[in-house]
């Protein structure tokens, strides 16, 4: 909307300021896409379906718990990960193509954000949370990362190295973070409950 | 960790996680999954969707402070998808605003 200073910003610019401005577009735009019949009546209906049911937090989980559980998969993930996620009979979607998986060690510690917009792994943990989309998160997670991290409630010793990585159209990256002592011998489902959309893009630790 | 949130306000605020998939209002939804839906459809490139945001929303970043209030992320979304739709011909701007106004004004009877 910005940098839209033409006639048409002004000419319609009361019609902005009211808040169903935006439903009355959308509908607008959908309504004519039916019309042309690029789309159907039911389509924007299933694709939301889609994010909803197929894709999630829950196949990124199932991805960490089997990492920590299988050694030889852990291995093949980090060299491949969308080959990897696919012995899984995880799906592909638009965007979460170019997968790459970073590892939390003891002592180094991986976050990951989108600096240009909201890059996001998106089969593997669904749509993204509001906070990732948020400029002042997006400005303060190179800037000071030990605040951020602190504010969603991790604190790491100071010896400790952060690495951020920066998701783009190229790679979006996620995180395996550390199995939390105490678990051995779970199941793989029930590692997985451990593991939150925070922990899997490193602004969160799996806990026990 | 809700605890910690909670204790920043105003522009430090972080904005709350929500672990599925949530749209503020109906529309975003809509808008969302309409810019998915186009591109599976192959009228454009994803990719192409995707330069649209990022030049949308770094127009923003140019303008604004970091935590200005009036961000919205899918306002972002809604006019990077329109300036798409609208420069590869898939609709006019003539025949959107005039839809526009009929949705706005209730003069159309249409169930979207």
């Amino acid at each position: 909307m910005s940098g839209d200073h033409d006639h048409d910003h002004d000419h319609h610019h009361h019609l902005r300021e009211s808040e169903s401005y935006y439903a009355a577009r959308t509908k607008a735009l959908e309504s004519l896409f039916r019309e042309k019949g690029l789309i159907g009546t039911d389509t924007v209906d299933r694709v939301i379906n889609f994010f909803e049911h197929e894709m999630g937090p829950f196949n990124g989980a199932k991805v960490v718990a089997k990492a920590w559980t299988d050694p030889a998969f852990k291995a093949r993930l980090l060299a491949d990960a969308n080959m990897a996620i696919a012995e899984l009979g995880m799906r592909d979607g638009i965007e979460g193509e170019n997968l790459k998986v970073v590892e939390n060690k003891p002592g180094t510690h991986n976050v990951v954000c989108c600096t240009l917009c909201s890059c996001w792994p998106w089969p593997l943990l669904g749509l993204p949370p509001y906070w990732f989309k948020d400029p002042v998160f997006r400005a303060r997670i190179v800037r000071e990362p030990r605040g951020v991290l602190s504010d969603f409630g991790v604190t790491l010793p100071e010896d400790h190295k952060i690495e951020i990585w920066d998701s783009s159209a190229q790679v979006r990256y996620f995180v395996i973070p550390e199995r939390p002592a105490g678990t051995e011998g779970w199941s793989e489902e029930k590692l997985a409950a451990l593991v939150s959309t925070e922990a899997m893009q490193g602004l969160g630790l799996a806990t026990a | 960790m809700d605890g910690y949130i909670e204790d920043l306000t105003g522009r430090e605020a972080i904005p709350r996680n929500c672990e599925s998939l949530k749209f503020d209002e109906p529309w975003q939804g809509r808008a969302f999954g309409m810019v998915l839906a186009l591109a599976e459809a192959k009228s454009y490139p994803y990719e192409d969707f995707r330069k649209s945001l990022i030049s949308t929303i770094g127009e923003w970043d140019k303008t604004h402070v970091p935590g200005d209030e009036t961000w919205s992320y899918y306002e972002h979304w809604l006019a990077a998808f329109e300036k798409l739709v609208l420069e590869k011909g898939l609709i006019d701007h003539g025949e959107l605003d005039r839809r526009t106004e009929e949705f706005l004004h209730r003069t159309r009877d249409e169930v979207i």
